[in-house]
């Protein structure tokens, strides 16, 4: 990809131009745009970072906007982490780099534990405040400060008890955004867990699920913002043995754009990217850390899985 | 794949949902309350692990080998869940037979005789049935207050879902698909009543032995074994937060050095805690000195010491002292070391009655649906009963007729 080295220092300013003045060039056909456009609109877009570089690396600068990626793995891996990770470093404000923008959460499982969400918090500001010393007393004048209860406030939390409340959420969702149009991310963990109960009919579940990632797909594209879903991890039993593999079924993983899977590598925790339509496979290491997810530096830095 | 075929479903679902619509809330708002919503196991280095106890609307996995201490454990959480600032009623649901009423009165401070009014327990044999339970139970927990002086149920204890799936499963394909989604279907019901309720939900595991490889699943050595909780990675999708129990033979000395691992958990890093089972429950104990030093602090809620656990690795034997109970103002509860309390008095505790809607002696799965007087109670000295047995009645009554 010849063009990823001429992203301009001055993307944001285009961006911000982009966004306040409505759409420069009138298209012929409503939404329309051609190769062009979108590929100058790609490279302005900004990412959300994922709070690795090696993670950010293999993804292209981070988690994309207006497109559906897939993260699965086997409990306790950090899918939850990166979840609530990305929910936080979608807020991270413009003068900082970041998007500046909202998160919503929809929680299936019940793991979004506040005092932790409040500690990624506190490990992202103090990383920001690091990052750029000399605006630690500029950004008290703007418009959002650096404050944990601030990150927590602008995350729009639902807890979902069903798959009915979670077909309704999603449905929900675009009246919602529409009411909110700074939430630049849609969080969904997981979206697996109410359709491995009691779905007899599984082609009934395969359109239910189509139908939500359709909707998901529209909802990225309409408002510009990133959908990132949780996926849990199944045993599959093929020519005899049992395979791990993402659940929801073969016809699932057509539904996203892209699709990271986190996996164990002996004690330590890699992510490798399954499927993007621009990118390589590549897999990379990270570290889930105290202040949240992170580059897995050195031995002392990362956190050992005591087995 | 057509795109319009998915509406139909979706459609009919957003229109009967669309009264009432999804809210966020605020995790803002959600700080306090979920701070102050964590039952204490009743020892400090224990808490110390899982940054103050258990969660509210969350379920926790305690999974560890026969003899490891799991049901130990569920016991003390029962007995704490009234005294602590959770205020609450236990509900205890057990698929392991007999229910072990003796150590739950063995363990119950002597001067509370009223907290066994406090612990509801019933007797699940089949996933089905412990649908049907929860169900019930969800009932009960949508209106409390028939009895005024009742705490209403915040803690569900499941000891164990892993012998509720012992037998009439096959390893075939089919069976674990039925199996799984059964899991979901359980889970689901018991993230539900956490969620909706603030309860604390604890589900208790069985271990099977790993052969080759993980597949995906938490691995731990215990007794010299390579074990893996049971029930396979379908069901360690169906938690929030894994406890690991392991014991270990020391070679040395012949004692069992147990230890509890947070396997994995949302808001917890990875970290073991040493404990110790005595005759009035399970205790942490600091790893430098899990020889000597054994902390002497019964089941009772006293003002808890700050900090207090760092403070012992000055000495290399000394006992804990910061930890030794402290008398509360009320003398609510007495704090006294085992040694100097008096002997078992069963007659004592004449006036609680634990009671069990469904039998536990002999496992019938459909008596416990057949009659709403109590007569399937277990225990003989439930006549005594004061008033805080009395409406203990009316909740077993009001459980069983649900």
């Amino acid at each position: 990809m010849s063009y990823t080295g001429s992203a301009p220092a001055s993307s944001s300013l285009y961006w911000k131009g982009m966004e306040s003045s409505g759409d420069p060039h009138p298209p012929i056909l409503a939404g329309a745009q051609n190769a062009w456009d979108m590929l100058s609109d790609e490279q302005s877009q900004k990412h959300i970072t994922t709070g690795s570089g090696d993670l950010n690396n293999i993804l292209g600068g981070g988690i994309h906007c207006k497109e559906v990626t897939e993260i699965g793995g086997v409990p306790g891996v950090g899918k939850t982490q990166l979840g609530i990770q990305l929910a936080i470093n979608v807020q991270i404000p413009v003068e900082y780099g970041g998007l500046g923008g909202k998160a919503v959460y929809i929680d299936t499982e019940g793991s979004f534990m506040v005092e932790r969400v409040y500690q990624i918090a506190e490990g992202c500001i103090s990383d920001i405040l690091e990052h750029f010393p000399h605006s630690h007393g500029k950004s008290s004048s703007g418009q959002k400060q650096l404050q944990p209860e601030h990150f927590l406030a602008d995350i729009y939390y639902f807890r979902i008890c069903s798959y009915t409340e979670q077909i309704a959420a999603i449905n929900y969702l675009e009246k919602f955004l529409g009411e909110h149009k700074d939430v630049r991310i849609v969080i969904i963990d997981s979206v697996t867990f109410h359709f491995r109960q009691d779905f007899d009919d599984l082609a009934l579940r395969t359109r239910v699920l189509s139908g939500l990632s359709l909707k998901l797909m529209k909802i990225a594209k309409a408002f510009n913002l990133a959908v990132v879903l949780l996926n849990q991890v199944t045993t599959k039993f093929t020519e005899g043995s049992f395979q791990l593999t993402l659940a929801l079924g073969d016809s699932w993983s057509h539904s996203c754009t892209n699709r990271l899977i986190l996996y164990w590598n002996g004690n330590d925790r890699y992510a490798y990217l399954d499927k993007s339509p621009s990118l390589p496979v590549a897999s990379a290491p990270y570290a889930v850390t105290g202040k949240g997810v992170r580059d897995a530096v050195s031995s002392n830095h990362k956190r050992v899985r005591v087995t | 794949m057509r795109p319009p075929a998915p509406k139909p479903p979706a459609a009919s679902s957003s229109s009967s949902f669309s009264q009432r619509e999804p809210r966020p809330e605020n995790p803002l708002l959600l700080l306090p309350s979920c701070r102050a919503a964590k039952l204490s196991l009743g020892c400090p280095l224990l808490d110390r692990i899982l940054s103050g106890g258990l969660p509210a609307a969350s379920v926790t996995e305690i999974a560890g080998e026969s003899a490891a201490g799991k049901t130990q454990l569920c016991l003390q959480l029962a007995l704490l869940a009234p005294q602590s600032p959770l205020s609450a009623s236990a509900l205890f649901l057990h698929s392991d037979l007999p229910f072990p009423l003796h150590r739950l009165r063995g363990l119950a401070p002597k001067s509370r005789p009223d907290i066994l009014d406090h612990v509801l327990v019933a007797a699940a044999h089949s996933p089905t049935d412990l649908l049907s339970l929860l169900t019930r139970a969800q009932r009960l927990l949508a209106n409390p207050g028939r009895s005024p002086h009742r705490l209403p149920i915040r803690l569900i204890l499941l000891d164990s879902i892993a012998s509720l799936f012992r037998a009439d499963f096959d390893a075939s394909p089919a069976d674990l698909k039925r199996r799984s989604a059964l899991f979901f279907q359980i889970s689901a019901k018991l993230k539900e009543l956490a969620y909706r309720h603030q309860c604390v939900v604890v589900v208790t595991n069985q271990v099977v032995d790993v052969v080759e490889g993980d597949a995906g699943n938490t691995v731990a050595w215990s007794s010299g074994r390579r074990v893996s909780p049971a029930l396979g990675i379908a069901w360690a999708n169906c938690v929030n937060t894994r406890l690991f129990l392991t014991r270990e033979l020391d070679s040395a000395s012949g004692i069992a050095r147990r230890r509890m691992k947070v396997a994995f958990a949302p808001h917890l890093p990875e970290r073991a805690c040493e404990f110790v089972i005595r005759r009035d429950g399970v205790f942490g104990v600091e790893p430098a000195e899990s020889r000597g030093c054994v902390l002497l602090r019964p089941l009772c809620y006293g003002a808890t010491p700050p900090a207090a656990p760092t403070s012992c690795t000055a000495g290399t034997t000394t006992v804990l002292t910061s930890l030794l109970p402290i008398p509360t103002a009320q003398g609510s509860s007495s704090p006294l070391p085992i040694s100097a309390r008096p002997p078992r008095q069963p007659r004592r505790l004449g006036g609680s009655s634990v009671k069990c809607c469904g039998p536990v002696e002999q496992g019938n799965a459909d008596t416990n649906a057949d009659d709403g007087d109590g007569g399937s109670s277990c225990e003989s000295d439930a006549g005594g009963g004061d008033g805080g047995g009395h409406g203990h009645d009316a909740l077993v009554a009001a459980l069983m007729e649900l």
